[in-house]
C-alpha cells in the first residue's frame, strides 16, 4: 500500500491550537508521527528576563491558555520562596479556590474538546456554555474572564466580595446536577465507549519512564498527584480522593478526570465551609526597587493537566535572573505522542490529543 | 409539442426548484431544531439561502483542471435524472417515474457521488481523496441492508415500479411497508441512517478527522453548486423512501411533511451519538441491518 | 502606510448593478470564519460560538479549509513561522474576503512588544478590515466587531482584499522583510524568494 504524508496542521480543526503534526499514512493506519512546534513562540523566559518580578506578572499566566491561574499560584509562591514573604492563612484558602476552579473550567472545556473531536456536538455547546457560569464567578472574584492577575506575591489581590459564597454554592450544586446529564451523554454513551476504549493506550510499565504526569498517568493505574504527595497551600486540611484507573486508554483517562470533577466540586465546598477569617495580603515593598536575595527555587504543583512546575532563580537584582517552565504538554505532546500515535487510526489522533490534554502555547512559551 | 408534454415539463420544472427550496427549508429547520437541543437560538430561518447566494457571489475561481469543474456540474447532472424518476404524488406529480423502475433509481442515484469522487481525485487534496475513500466505503457499507429491502419489496410486490408499490399501500397506515413488514421497515430504516450522513456516520466530512473532508479544496461556486445538490439529494432520498415505506402521498403538502418528519429521525440520532471510528461504520452495517435484511427477505420470498 | 494606493472600487471590482443589493446583503450576512487558532484569543472564541453567546445567530459558522471561509480572524499574536501560514491560507481564501486583528497583539505587539519571535503590526502584512482590541477581547467585543465588519461590508467600505491586490508589490516588500523565503518543495514559484 502506498504511504502518504499527511500535515495535520497547523491549520486544522483537529489541533488543539496551532501545532502540527506530520504523520507518515497506509491506509486509515498511521505509521509515524512527527509534531512540528513553533508556531506560538514567544520568548517568555528571555521576555522574563527583562521585566521586574511584578511586570512579569502579566506575561506568566499567558503561558497556558486554557488555564492560567496555576502559572499566577506558581510564580507567585517561587517568589515567595525567593524572597521569604510570608502568605496569611485565609489567602492560602483563596488561592486553592481559584486552582479548584481552574481545574473545574479545565475539564468542562476539556469534556468539550473530548466529545466534539468525536463529533458528539451536542457536548461543547453544553459544557462550554456551563464553563461560562464559572468564568462568570472568576470575574466576580477578580476582574477578569480568563486571565485573573489574582494571586499575587504575598496574598491575593482582593477578599471575597459579599454573597460570593453562596453564589458559589450555588453553582456547585449546579454542575453536579449538570454532570448527569454529561455522563448518560458522554460517559456512557455506547459510540464513545466504543472508540475510547483500547485507543491510545499507554503500557503501566512505561508510563513513569516516558515521563507521563498528571490525569493521564493516573489512568494506567499509578497514584500520583502533588497535592498528596507534597501538599501546597492547604491540601493537607482538606479530604479528597485520586482516583486511579487501569487501562491507560482514553476511556480510562476520561473516568479519571470525571472523578476529579466531582472531587474539585466537594474540595470547594469543604473552603467555603472551612474558611478562615482574617487577612489577604502581606504587602510588598516598591516593586520598582524591590531586590530579592540570591537564590533559586523549584516549585510544582498538580494542574488539571498534570504536575506544573517551574525553576527560578535570581541573582540579588529587581529582575529575575533564569526561569524555566516545565509543563505537562511537553512531554505529552511532542515525545509520547511519537510513541502512542503510530499503530493508532487516523481517525483517533484528534481524540488522542485532546484526551493527552495537549496545550501548544505551554509546549513553546 | 403537445400540451400533456408541455405540462409535465412544467411540472418537473417546478419540482426541480421546489426540492431546492424545500431542501434548504428542511435544512434550516434542522438547524434551529439542533440550536434548541444544545440550549441556544441557531441560525434564522433564511440562513441556507444567503449562504448560498454568498458562495454564488465570490469572485474567485479556482480550478486544479477539467473534471473539477465538471465533477460538480455531473453530480447535478446526477440528481436532477434522480429527482425526475421519483414519483411525488399523482397525475403529472408523477413526473417521469413510469420510464424507469426502482433499479434505474439506485444506478441514477451513485452517478452523482462518483463523479463527485473523479473531481476530487483532480483537486489532488489528500483530505478530500481521504474524505471520498471514506464516503465511497460508507456507501458500500449501507447498500447491502438497502438493496436487501429494496429486493423484498420488490419480491413483496411482484413489481419493481415506485407507482405500483406506493398503490400496493393504499388503505391506511397498516398498509404502509415499514409496518405491514417491520423486518425490511427496519433494515431501511437502519441504512437510511448511513444514507442521510448524520452523526454516527458522518466520517467523510468529519471536521476533526478529514478537515471538511471531500469538499476540501471546493469553495466558491463549487461549493454553492454541491450545496444546492444536496439539498435536492436529501429530499430526493426521503421522497423515495416516503413513497416506498410510508405509504408514498396523494398531495405534495403529505408529502413534504412526511419527508420532514422522516428527516428528523436521522437527526435526533446524530444529536446524541459521536460518530463511529471508519471500520466500525462498515461493520455496523453488515451486521444487525443486513441480518435482518435477510431475515426480512426470507419472509418476503417464502 | 502613506504610500498605499487607496483601493479603488471599479468595474473590476463592483458587481452588476442589479446584482449589488443582493449579493451585499448576503455578504454580509454569511460569514464563514476560517477556522485557525493562531494565538491564544482562540480560548474566547469557544464562549463566541458556544450556547451562550452563539455565533451563529448572526450567520457565521466556522470552515474547516480556506477554500470556503470568508473571514480570517487573527486570534492575538504571530509568530514568524505562523505569518507564513498566515499569508498562504490567506491567499488561499477566495474573494471577497476579510480579515479581523483580535487583540492588542495585532496592533502594536501588545505583551510581546518586545519580543524577538512574534511581528508587531498585522497591517503590514496583510490588510485588516477590522481591530478588535483588547487581552482578551470579551465574547461581546468579538461580537460587537462581528457586527461592525457586517456593517462595513454593507456600506462596501471592507475592501481590504481589493487593497490587497492593489498593492500587492508594498504587502510583499514588507512581507520579505520578515520571512526568509518559503523554500517549500511544493510551493509555487512566486512564494520561494
Amino acid at each position: 500500500m502506498k504511504t502518504t504524508k499527511l500535515y495535520l496542521g497547523p491549520q486544522h480543526p483537529g489541533i488543539t491550537g496551532n501545532m502540527m503534526i506530520e504523520l507518515d499514512v497506509e491506509g486509515n493506519k498511521i505509521l509515524k508521527s512527527k509534531t512540528h512546534v513553533g508556531y506560538l513562540h514567544r520568548g517568555f523566559e528571555k521576555l522574563m528576563e527583562r521585566r521586574t518580578y511584578i511586570q512579569s506578572f502579566p506575561i506568566v499566566c499567558r503561558i497556558c491558555v486554557p488555564e492560567p491561574d496555576v502559572n499566577e499560584n506558581n510564580y507567585a509562591r517561587a517568589v515567595e520562596k525567593l524572597s521569604g514573604l510570608e502568605v496569611p492563612e485565609r489567602a492560602k484558602w483563596i488561592r486553592t479556590m481559584v486552582l479548584e476552579m481552574a481545574r473545574l473550567q479545565s475539564y468542562l472545556l476539556w469534556m468539550g474538546g473530548q466529545s466534539g473531536s468525536m463529533g458528539l456536538y451536542t457536548m461543547p455547546q453544553w459544557t462550554i456554555g456551563d464553563r461560562d457560569y464559572l468564568l462568570d464567578r472568576f470575574e466576580e472574584l477578580t476582574g477578569g474572564r480568563v486571565y485573573h492577575l489574582y494571586v499575587w506575591p504575598g496574598g491575593v489581590r482582593k477578599d471575597l466580595p459579599i454573597g460570593f459564597k453562596t453564589r458559589m454554592l450555588d453553582l456547585m450544586d449546579y454542575l453536579e446536577s449538570r454532570m448527569k446529564d454529561y455522563t448518560k451523554l458522554m460517559f456512557e454513551n455506547a459510540i464513545f465507549k466504543k472508540r475510547a476504549i483500547g485507543t491510545g493506550v499507554i503500557p503501566k510499565d512505561k508510563a513513569l519512564e516516558w515521563g507521563v504526569v498528571g490525569p493521564v498517568l493516573r489512568g494506567t493505574g499509578i497514584k500520583h498527584d502533588v497535592r498528596i504527595d507534597e501538599p501546597y497551600e492547604i491540601y493537607d486540611k482538606l479530604e479528597f480522593e485520586v482516583p486511579t484507573y487501569e487501562g491507560g486508554d482514553i476511556y480510562s483517562r476520561a473516568l479519571v478526570r470525571k472523578f476529579e470533577f466531582m472531587q474539585s466540586i466537594s474540595i470547594i465546598r469543604q473552603i467555603m465551609d472551612k474558611i478562615p477569617e482574617g487577612p489577604i495580603y502581606n504587602r510588598i515593598p516598591n516593586p520598582f526597587k524591590w531586590k530579592i536575595p540570591k537564590g533559586y527555587t523549584y516549585v510544582k504543583l498538580e494542574s488539571s493537566r498534570g504536575e506544573f512546575g517551574y525553576f527560578m532563580a535570581s541573582d540579588g537584582s529587581e529582575k529575575l535572573r533564569r526561569v524555566n517552565v516545565r509543563g505537562p504538554a511537553y512531554v505529552h505532546g511532542i515525545s509520547l505522542l511519537e510513541k502512542i500515535l503510530p499503530g493508532s487510526r487516523l481517525g483517533d489522533v484528534s481524540t488522542i490529543l485532546n484526551s493527552l490534554g495537549v496545550c501548544p502555547p505551554e509546549m513553546e512559551r | 409539442m403537445s400540451t400533456d408534454s408541455m405540462y409535465r415539463l412544467l411540472v418537473t420544472i417546478a419540482v426541480i426548484l421546489g426540492s431546492i427550496i424545500y431542501g434548504f427549508f428542511i435544512n434550516s429547520l434542522a438547524r434551529r431544531i439542533t440550536a434548541r437541543v444544545q440550549n441556544r437560538m441557531g441560525p434564522p430561518l433564511k440562513q441556507p439561502f444567503i449562504d448560498v447566494i454568498k458562495l454564488y457571489s465570490k469572485r474567485t475561481f479556482v480550478t486544479h483542471g477539467i473534471m473539477q469543474t465538471l465533477g460538480p456540474i455531473l453530480m447535478l447532472t446526477g440528481i436532477i435524472s434522480t429527482l425526475i424518476l421519483i414519483p411525488y404524488g399523482k397525475g403529472y406529480l408523477t413526473l417521469y417515474s413510469s420510464n424507469g423502475d426502482l433499479i434505474t433509481i439506485l444506478y441514477i442515484m451513485t452517478f452523482g457521488q462518483l463523479a463527485m469522487a473523479l473531481a476530487v481525485g483532480q483537486a489532488g487534496n489528500p483530505y478530500g481523496t481521504i474524505g471520498v475513500a471514506r464516503g465511497l466505503t460508507r456507501m458500500f457499507g449501507y447498500e447491502l441492508p438497502l438493496i436487501l429491502a429494496l429486493i423484498s419489496l420488490i419480491a413483496l410486490n411482484h413489481s419493481a415500479d415506485v407507482n405500483v408499490i406506493i398503490a400496493n399501500q393504499h388503505g391506511g397506515i397498516a398498509n404502509w411497508n415499514a409496518f405491514r413488514h417491520p423486518f425490511v421497515g427496519i433494515t431501511a430504516l437502519l441504512a437510511m441512517l448511513g444514507m442521510m450522513s448524520y452523526q454516527p456516520f458522518d466520517n467523510a466530512s468529519a471536521p476533526a478527522e478529514v478537515a471538511s473532508g471531500p469538499i476540501t479544496e471546493f469553495g466558491g461556486k463549487f461549493m454553492a453548486i454541491m450545496m444546492t445538490t444536496n439539498a435536492m439529494f436529501v429530499v430526493a432520498k426521503l421522497a423515495l423512501l416516503v413513497d416506498l415505506f410510508f405509504g408514498g402521498a396523494s398531495n405534495i403538502f403529505i408529502l413534504a411533511l412526511k419527508i420532514f418528519l422522516l428527516y428528523l429521525y436521522p437527526l435526533f440520532v446524530g444529536l446524541v451519538f459521536p460518530r463511529f471510528a471508519m471500520e466500525d461504520t462498515f461493520l455496523f452495517f453488515w451486521k444487525w441491518p443486513t441480518l435482518i435484511g435477510f431475515i426480512g427477505l426470507a419472509i418476503a420470498i417464502f | 502606510m502613506d504610500d498605499l494606493k487607496r483601493p479603488t472600487l471599479d468595474s473590476d471590482f463592483t458587481c452588476d448593478m442589479a446584482f449589488n443589493k443582493i449579493t451585499k446583503w448576503a455578504q454580509k450576512n454569511s460569514l464563514w470564519l476560517l477556522a485557525y487558532g493562531t494565538g491564544c484569543g482562540a480560548i474566547e472564541l469557544s464562549p463566541t460560538m458556544t450556547s451562550r453567546y452563539d455565533w451563529s445567530r448572526l450567520g457565521i459558522r466556522g470552515s474547516a479549509t480556506p477554500r470556503q471561509a470568508d473571514l480570517l480572524l487573527i486570534t492575538g499574536y504571530l509568530s514568524t513561522k505562523t505569518l507564513k501560514r498566515v499569508i498562504r491560507s490567506y491567499e488561499q481564501m477566495q474573494d471577497p474576503k476579510y480579515v479581523i486583528g483580535f487583540g492588542s497583539c495585532t496592533i502594536n505587539g501588545g505583551m510581546y512588544y518586545d519580543s524577538y519571535n512574534t511581528i508587531k503590526q498585522l497591517d503590514l502584512y496583510i490588510p485588516v478590515d477590522v481591530y478588535i482590541n483588547g487581552c482578551m477581547p470579551r465574547p461581546e467585543a468579538v461580537l460587537s466587531g462581528l457586527a461592525y465588519l457586517k456593517d462595513k461590508i454593507g456600506d462596501k467600505k471592507a475592501d481590504g482584499w481589493i487593497k490587497y491586490k492593489q498593492n500587492f508589490e508594498w504587502y510583499r516588500e514588507n512581507q520579505k522583510k520578515i520571512l526568509k523565503s518559503f523554500n517549500g518543495d511544493n510551493m509555487p514559484d512566486k512564494y520561494n524568494w
